[in-house]
């Protein structure tokens, strides 16, 4: 019984004072007048939007029902490292040494025999996997250091599967500095339909303040000819993502994007925390004036919601919602089994999405260090291996079971890797905990400032985000 | 103060073309109808205008009145007080983002039904060529099934079709088996191989057959449903009902349940009397009532129309998939797969090429476009999100997709 247990929310008070809960357990949210009704409550018990702890019990793992996972997920993407080599040195790059766990940067490249097992093993599996989940496409995307210094590679790959696999219908995507981009690679990109999403940090002196070539020099220049020069191929804007951290002007990167029409930046992402000192360079005083800057630009943005008058999002839109996303999806949990592999938190099932070094061997995402594959181009996906890092990873996370986001939790393989293997640490749960609940607060502030804008504004996040959702998953 | 009313978070309120509308309750799944007036009132409460403000907007509303509806709903525990604007995050599955979002995106089957066999001995009126309607039409032959050509399904499909909708998180299967009494052998054998799949739910129509104690004790050893349809011809309803005075003699006889077919009223009438006085500790009774075709519009529409309770998967799901049809895939005996045993005008496939089944404008597709919200008639009345819909029945007698013949509502 509930009144036993703990109620799994977390309650937070709204900008204009309304108090409100996240049922974590269902991804919804009431008004906490739910909590002063034993008749609703008992309601949620019963529709399963409360769950019981034996909602959390682990289950067995074993090879078939991984394999079944994978192929339910119809694996997502495949991703070819196809060079370690870049000629930037972003200052916050995870392969630039900030990074305990990742690679340092290097310069091998993948070779055609590596690429073309790769392919040949990925549509395999995707052609196994089609019959439980004949809506998906596939998709292959190229990733590096950065993927255009091996652009022969890409141009052989693309080629073979279109003359290989002519049944399918291939989405084909790649994220870029933007240096490289010739004639000749945007004409080949234009005409192979792969989608280029460029990294732009904002106008040149927020750009140039981190993404610098390895003398030093920032890079604006030579990437923002090659946007406009690809926009006008395409004969749209080119898609970008801007990461920041705390010495960013949101305003000025803000400013830029609004009234630059080559550019849709369609993710902002802060500077990876996990697994870094990065943070450690700045001091409390420039954290204080971000944050301070970061009101300020939400006063902005909250005072120019208004009604449905806007029918694209500007720069701030898309930086607000994307700090409190997941939010708004209304994705109610009635379920009264638990269908995940890890009952809590929310990993990718190894295998889901097919990662490939450049020697060949295969990996949970691009994001994790490459200290354990799951398998490599000549034997395919090693179920065994999977099953242990599965096993691993659960074993980690016991601990999530009383906590209060445990069916939401973010957490996967990248975040809960550290120096002694898997281990879930406390501060990092903290800060997850708090992000959460920040982001829980803005959501609320945005909803009540206009629902009817919001509605209309996250369906178009949404709408632009299944172009990017190919390219950043 | 200035007060704010608003309804929960599991209330709806859904308007109706004519001013009036209903509210959803999906935690209760009760719904209730309103007036013209509380619509109008409700609608300006549920965009955060306070109670104050909807007194002066609406001038010919009394104070006393507005007060003790909104009371009425408050003890109702529909809604509640707030003492400034609110949110309200309405609890709702959001199927359509879902199948928007590539990522998320799959095909779930929620029930497939599969003919096994054309080919039966007995001579239902309501049979070959189908020329009756009912409530029921998939649950009984229907008259759609036989056939002079005969013909079953290879058991080598059969593998194939379950293999295949398994994958496609199948749970629930239903085996229609006109005349079991003829190979009798084949029909087990269908069983044997769909138990083998471990389908939460396996479900058998047996037609109008007189079928033996042998049979229906095999057949309880499986752990299946079972639904036999007993065709009543006439007010003799006495041999129709010894059915199941044998049936309840039978051990484990719970999982039985009997589809009477009438066609009349008299005679349905009849049949639920006896079946109330004499069938006490029971078998599960359907009574269902078949209509001549060019009767069918009439008779519906005189007579009152069913409304489901509500909850929140069928409301969510019911604004984006046909609550019938959405899930729903059949395949005849040779193994062509179609949206519904009736709707045979739109074929989508067949198993042997099952990939085709699902492409563009594949039967996914033809899920959500059936849906209330895209039927002319259903689009804007209030409740169209639990009114039950046979769009097979629809479709044979307006011959339109989208349209609805069998409701008189303005
Ligand atoms: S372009 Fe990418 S890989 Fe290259 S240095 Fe910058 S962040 Fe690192
Ligand atoms: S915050 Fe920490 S304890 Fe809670 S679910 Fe996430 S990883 Fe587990
Ligand atoms: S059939 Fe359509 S119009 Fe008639 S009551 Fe039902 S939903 Fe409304
Ligand atoms: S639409 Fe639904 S109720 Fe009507 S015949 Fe088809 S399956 Fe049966």
């Amino acid at each position: 019984m509930m009144t036993e247990e703990k109620l799994y929310y977390t309650k937070v008070v709204s900008e204009n004072g309304n108090e409100y809960v996240r049922l974590n357990d269902s991804h919804t949210i009431f008004t906490s007048e739910i909590l002063k009704s034993p008749k609703r409550i008992k309601y949620l018990e019963k529709l399963n939007l409360l769950k019981e702890s034996r909602f959390f019990e682990d289950e067995k793992i074993d090879e078939e029902i991984i394999r079944r996972k994978i192929y339910e997920s119809a694996l997502q993407q495949l991703t070819l490292e196809v060079t370690t080599a870049c000629n930037f040195r972003c200052k916050y790059c995870v392969f630039g040494g900030n990074y305990k766990l990742m690679r340092s940067h290097e310069t091998k490249n993948m070779d055609w025999t590596t690429a073309k097992k790769a392919i040949d093993l990925y549509f395999k599996l995707f052609s196994e996997a089609e019959e439980y989940n004949y809506t998906r496409k596939p998709m292959v995307t190229f990733y590096g250091g950065e993927p255009l210094i091996n652009f022969t590679l890409i141009k052989d790959c693309i080629l073979y599967i279109e003359q290989q696999y002519t049944n399918y219908d291939v989405h084909y995507s790649l994220t870029t500095n933007g240096t490289l981009l010739t004639d000749e690679v945007i004409d080949f990109l234009y005409l192979h339909n792969v989608n280029a999403v460029v990294s732009l940090d904002g106008p040149k002196e927020e750009h140039n303040r981190n993404r610098v070539y390895s003398n030093g020099k920032g890079t604006f220049d030579d990437v923002y000819i090659n946007i406009i020069k690809l926009s006008k191929k395409f004969r749209r804007p080119v898609f970008t993502i801007c990461v920041y951290d705390i010495r960013s002007d949101i305003e000025k990167i803000s400013t830029f994007y609004d009234n630059t029409s080559a550019v849709i930046c369609l993710n902002t992402t802060p500077v990876k925390s996990f697994g870094s000192d990065y943070y450690t360079q700045f001091t409390e005083k420039e954290k204080i004036d971000f944050n301070e800057k970061e009101k300020k630009m939400k006063y902005y943005f909250m005072n120019n919601i208004a009604g449905d008058n806007s029918k694209v999002l500007n720069f701030l839109d898309r930086y607000f919602i994307d700090r409190c996303a997941t939010f708004f999806c209304s994705f109610v949990d009635t379920h009264s089994v638990n269908g995940k592999i890890t009952k809590c938190t929310n990993p990718c099932i190894p295998g889901q999405k097919i990662f490939v070094s450049v020697e060949g061997r295969i990996y949970v995402c691009e994001k994790v260090s490459q200290s354990y594959s799951i398998g490599n181009v000549e034997e395919g996906l090693n179920y065994k291996k999977i099953v242990n890092l599965v096993k691993q990873y659960c074993e980690s996370i016991v601990g999530c079971k009383v906590c209060e986001i445990r069916n939401e939790c973010g957490v996967c393989n990248m975040i809960i890797e550290n120096d002694n293997g898997f281990n879930v640490d406390k501060a990092v749960c903290e800060s997850i905990y708090n992000t959460r609940k920040k982001q829980f607060k803005l959501a609320l502030d945005i909803c009540e400032k206009d629902p009817i804008w919001t509605k209309m504004a996250i369906a178009l996040y949404y709408k632009s985000m299944e172009e990017e959702v190919k390219n950043l998953l | 103060m200035n007060m704010y009313f608003r309804l929960f978070e599991e209330c709806f309120f859904v308007p109706d073309r004519g001013g009036t509308g209903a509210i959803y309750n999906v935690f209760s799944g009760d719904i209730y109808k309103v007036t013209e007036k509380e619509a109008g009132i409700i609608k300006l409460l549920e965009s955060n205008v306070s109670i104050n403000e909807v007194l002066s907007k609406m001038p010919h509303i009394k104070k006393d009145y507005l007060i003790s509806l909104i009371n009425l709903y408050k003890e109702n525990e529909i809604g509640t007080f707030y003492d400034k604007p609110v949110y309200i995050n309405k609890l709702i599955i959001d199927y359509k983002a879902m199948n928007n979002i590539p990522v998320m995106s799959s095909i779930m089957i929620t029930r497939a039904i599969i003919s096994l066999s054309n080919q039966c001995r007995q001579k239902c009126k309501l049979c070959y060529p189908a020329q009756y309607l009912g409530d029921n039409t998939c649950i009984c032959c229907s008259g759609l099934e036989k056939s002079n050509i005969e013909q079953y399904m290879e058991i080598k499909k059969l593998n194939k079709i379950f293999s295949a909708i398994v994958k496609l998180k199948c749970k629930n299967v239903v085996l229609k088996i006109p005349d079991i009494e003829v190979k009798t052998e084949y029909f087990f054998q269908c069983l044997d191989i769909a138990t083998e799949y471990l389908f939460e739910n396996i479900t058998v129509l047996l037609g109008n057959t007189c079928i033996c104690d042998k049979t229906l004790n095999n057949l309880l050893n499986y752990n299946i449903n079972i639904i036999i349809q007993k065709e009543v011809k006439n007010k003799e309803i006495g041999s129709s009902l010894s059915i199941y005075n044998r049936l309840k003699k039978i051990k484990g006889h719970k999982k039985i349940s009997l589809l009477f077919i009438v066609y009349d009223d008299e005679v349905k009438n009849k049949l639920v009397e006896e079946i109330q006085i004499t069938n006490e500790n029971g078998i599960n009774c359907i009574i269902s009532k078949y209509i001549e075709k060019e009767n069918a519009i009439n008779y519906y529409l005189n007579n009152p129309k069913f409304v489901n309770r509500t909850s929140i998967e069928s409301f969510s799901y019911n604004q984006y998939f046909h609550s019938c049809l959405g899930g729903l895939i059949y395949f005849d005996q040779n193994g062509d797969v179609y949206p519904c045993p009736n709707l045979l005008d739109f074929k989508m496939g067949n198993i042997n090429n099952f990939k085709e089944v699902w492409n563009k404008e594949g039967l996914h597709k033809f899920w959500h476009l059936t849906s209330m919200d895209n039927i002319s008639k259903c689009k804007t009345c209030a409740i169209r999100y639990a009114c039950k819909d046979c769009r097979a029945n629809e479709y044979i007698l307006g011959s339109d997709l989208f349209k609805k013949v069998t409701c008189n509502k303005i």
